[in-house]
C-alpha cells in the first residue's frame, strides 16, 4: 500500500537520480522529467478522451432509452478509436474564402490551452507537474483563454453562424467567468491559500462542499457554462447555428475542439473536486486514483444534467449570470468573510 | 420549490438510466411481426386452379401467368406464375380474390436486391410427367380459329335468311318492312353485296343499318334515273 501511494514519486526521483549518475546536470535532469511529465498529460489526456466520449454516448443513449454504440468491440469501447481513425484520414477542407493563418491555428490554441489546465492539477499527493503557489489563479486565467480560440474560429471561418456561435461564447464566457471565480474565491478564503495542493489539504476534516455549499451550487452553474455544455450549451446550438464556431471545420481540426471540450471538461471536474471534494484525499486507494474517480463521478453528473436539460435561452442566460449567480456570488462572499473576521 | 423542476427532470432521467432499453437489436433480435403482418406476396403453385381471378383483381397488374390443359382429364393446369413485387402495393385484393387461398402475404421483409428483376418471384410448377394438351400459344391460336369459325357460320346462316325472307331478315337493319322489300329488290341476286351485308349484320349491327341505309339511296337515285 505504502509503495503504491509513491509510486509515481519514487519513479520520477528514480528517473531524476539515474539521469544525474549518467553524467547529467540537475537542471538537465529535471527539464527532461518535464519532458516525460507533459507526455504523460498528454497520453493520458487522450485515452482520457476516448472512454469519456464513449461514457457520454453510452450514457445518453441510457438516458434515452436507447443503448449507444455497442457494435464495435465488446459493449461498443472501440467505437471511439474508430471514430478518430475516422476522422484522422477525412479530408483537409479549408473553405476559400476564411481568414487561413486564423482558421488553421484556432484549434491548435484551443488544445495548446486546454492541455495547459493540466500542469497545476495534484494528481496525488506531490504529484502536480508544477506546484504553482497561485495555482487557482493560473487555471482561471488560463482557462478564460480558451474564449480567444473560440473568437478566432468563429472569425476565420468568415460563415455567420460561426461567428455568432462565437460571439455567443464570448459574451456566456465572460459572463460566467466572474461568479466562477467569486465561487472559488469563497473556498480560498477558507483555505488561505491559491495553491491546489495547501486547498486539498486543508480539507483534512471536511469537504469544502459542505462548508461552502452555496458557492459549490454557483460555481457548478457557472462550470457548465464555462464549459459550453449543456443545458448552456449556446455557442454550439445545433439547431439555431449548425456547429457554432465549429461549423466550418471538419477532420482533423474538428477532432481538435472536440478534444479540446473533453479535455477541459476532465480538468474543470478535477478542479471540482480538489476545490470542494478533498481531491486526492480518500481512505483505503492511493492518492492518485481518488482524483480521477471524483473527477469521473463528476461528469457523470455534467452528461447526467446535459442529457437532462433542454437548451436555456440566450438572453435568460445572460440574465441568469448578471442578474442572479453575481448578486449570489457576492453576497456568498461577504458572508464568509464576515464569519472567517469573527471567528478569527 | 424554486429548482423543484430541475430535480424532478434529472429523477425521470435517471430512473430511464436503469431501465430496459427498447433498442431492437435488429438483425440477431428479430422483431416481432404481427400475423395479417403484409410481407412478400406468395403464392402455393399446389392449391392454383388458374382462374385468374388475381390477375383480374390485381391494380398494378403485378401478377402474371402462363397456363396449359392435361391432356386426359382438359384440366387447367399453371406452367408459370410471376409476381413482380415492385409493382406491388400490398392491397390484398388478389389475396382476397383467391377462391383456394392459394394466394397470401409471408412475413419475409427483407427484401433487397441489386437489380431490379430480383425482386420478381417467378413460380414454375414441376410438370414432369404430366401430358399438356396444349401449352398457352396453340390454345390461344385454336381460340381464335373458334371465333372465326363461330363468325362464319353466322354469316352464312344470315345469307341463307336473307334469301329465305328477305323482308323478315333485313328489317333488323331497316325501318320498316317496305324499306326492307325495297332493299332486297335492289340487291336483287348480287351475292357480293348480299354477304357484305350479312358480315356486318353479324359482326356490327350498326355499320350494317348505316350500309344499307346507302343501299336505298343509291337504288332510288338509279330508278328516278331509269
Amino acid at each position: 500500500m505504502k509503495g503504491a501511494e509513491t509510486f509515481f514519486v519514487d519513479l520520477a526521483r528514480a528517473i531524476v537520480n539515474g539521469l544525474e549518475n549518467m553524467g547529467m546536470s540537475a537542471l538537465g535532469a529535471e527539464i527532461i522529467l518535464l519532458i516525460i511529465k507533459f507526455a504523460c498529460i498528454a497520453g493520458i489526456v487522450t485515452v482520457n478522451i476516448i472512454i469519456l466520449i464513449w461514457l457520454e454516448r453510452k450514457i445518453s443513449g441510457f438516458i434515452q432509452l436507447r443503448l449507444g454504440p455497442n457494435r464495435l468491440g465488446p459493449w461498443g469501447v472501440f467505437q471511439t478509436i474508430a471514430d478518430a481513425i475516422k476522422l484522422l484520414t477525412k479530408e483537409d477542407i479549408i473553405p476559400s474564402q476564411t481568414d487561413k493563418i486564423i482558421f488553421r491555428t484556432a484549434p491548435i490554441v484551443f488544445i495548446i490551452i486546454s492541455l495547459m489546465l493540466y500542469v497545476v492539477l495534484p494528481f496525488g499527493d506531490g504529484m502536480a507537474i508544477v506546484d504553482l503557489n497561485l495555482g487557482v489563479l493560473y487555471f482561471i486565467s488560463v482557462g478564460s483563454l480558451g474564449t480567444i480560440a473560440l473568437l478566432m474560429a468563429g472569425w476565420g471561418s468568415n460563415n455567420k453562424w460561426s461567428l455568432l456561435g462565437a460571439m455567443r461564447s464570448v459574451a456566456q464566457m465572460i459572463s460566467y467567468e466572474i461568479p466562477l471565480v467569486f465561487s472559488l474565491l469563497a473556498v480560498v478564503m477558507i483555505a488561505g491559500s491559491l495553491n491546489m495542493s495547501d486547498i486539498v489539504n486543508a480539507q483534512d476534516k471536511i469537504w469544502f462542499v459542505f462548508l461552502q455549499p452555496v458557492a459549490f451550487i454557483t460555481y457548478f452553474i457557472a462550470a457548465t457554462a464555462e464549459l459550453n455544455r449543456g443545458p448552456f450549451d449556446m455557442p454550439e446550438a445545433e439547431q439555431e447555428l449548425t456547429a457554432g464556431a465549429y461549423t466550418e471545420y471538419s477532420g482533423m481540426r474538428w477532432a481538435l475542439f472536440f478534444l479540446a471540450e473533453y479535455t477541459n471538461l476532465f480538468a474543470v471536474s478535477a478542479l471540482t473536486a480538489i476545490m470542494f471534494f478533498g481531491g486526492f484525499k480518500g481512505p483505503f486507494l492511493p492518492s492518485w486514483l481518488w482524483l480521477p474517480i471524483k473527477a469521473y463521478i463528476i461528469m457523470l453528473v455534467f452528461f447526467w444534467l446535459k442529457w437532462t436539460l433542454p437548451r436555456i435561452r440566450m438572453d435568460h442566460l445572460m440574465a441568469f449570470s448578471w442578474k442572479v449567480l453575481i448578486p449570489v456570488t457576492l453576497a456568498n462572499l461577504v458572508v464568509t468573510g464576515c464569519v472567517l473576521h469573527f471567528l478569527k | 420549490m424554486w429548482g423543484s423542476g430541475i430535480l424532478k427532470g434529472l429523477g425521470i432521467t435517471f430512473k430511464h438510466l436503469w431501465e430496459r432499453k427498447i433498442t431492437e437489436q435488429y438483425p440477431e433480435e428479430r422483431p416481432k411481426l404481427y400475423p395479417r403482418f403484409r410481407g412478400r406476396l406468395m403464392l402455393n403453385p399446389e392449391k392454383c386452379i388458374v382462374c385468374g381471378m388475381c390477375v383480374k383483381s390485381c391494380p398494378n397488374n403485378v401478377l402474371s401467368f402462363t397456363e396449359a390443359r392435361l391432356k386426359e382429364s382438359k384440366k387447367k393446369v399453371l406452367t408459370s406464375y410471376t409476381i413482380d413485387h415492385q409493382y406491388c402495393m400490398f392491397c390484398n385484393l388478389c389475396v382476397e380474390a383467391c377462391p383456394t387461398n392459394g394466394l397470401y402475404f409471408s412475413h419475409d421483409f427483407e427484401w433487397a436486391a441489386f437489380k431490379r428483376e430480383d425482386i420478381k418471384t417467378v413460380y414454375e410448377p414441376d410438370l414432369t410427367g404430366l401430358e399438356l394438351l396444349a401449352l398457352e400459344e396453340g390454345e390461344k391460336k385454336s381460340a381464335e380459329k373458334e371465333a372465326e369459325d363461330k363468325l362464319l357460320k353466322g354469316v352464312n346462316a344470315m345469307i341463307a335468311a336473307i334469301k329465305k325472307n328477305p323482308a323478315r331478315a333485313l328489317s333488323k337493319v331497316v325501318e320498316s318492312e317496305e324499306e326492307a322489300l325495297k332493299l332486297s329488290e335492289i340487291l336483287g341476286d348480287d351475292e357480293s353485296k348480299i354477304k357484305k351485308l350479312a358480315e356486318l349484320m353479324v359482326s356490327d349491327k350498326e355499320k350494317a343499318a348505316k350500309v344499307a341505309k346507302a343501299f336505298l339511296i343509291k337504288g332510288q337515285k338509279k330508278e328516278q334515273e331509269g
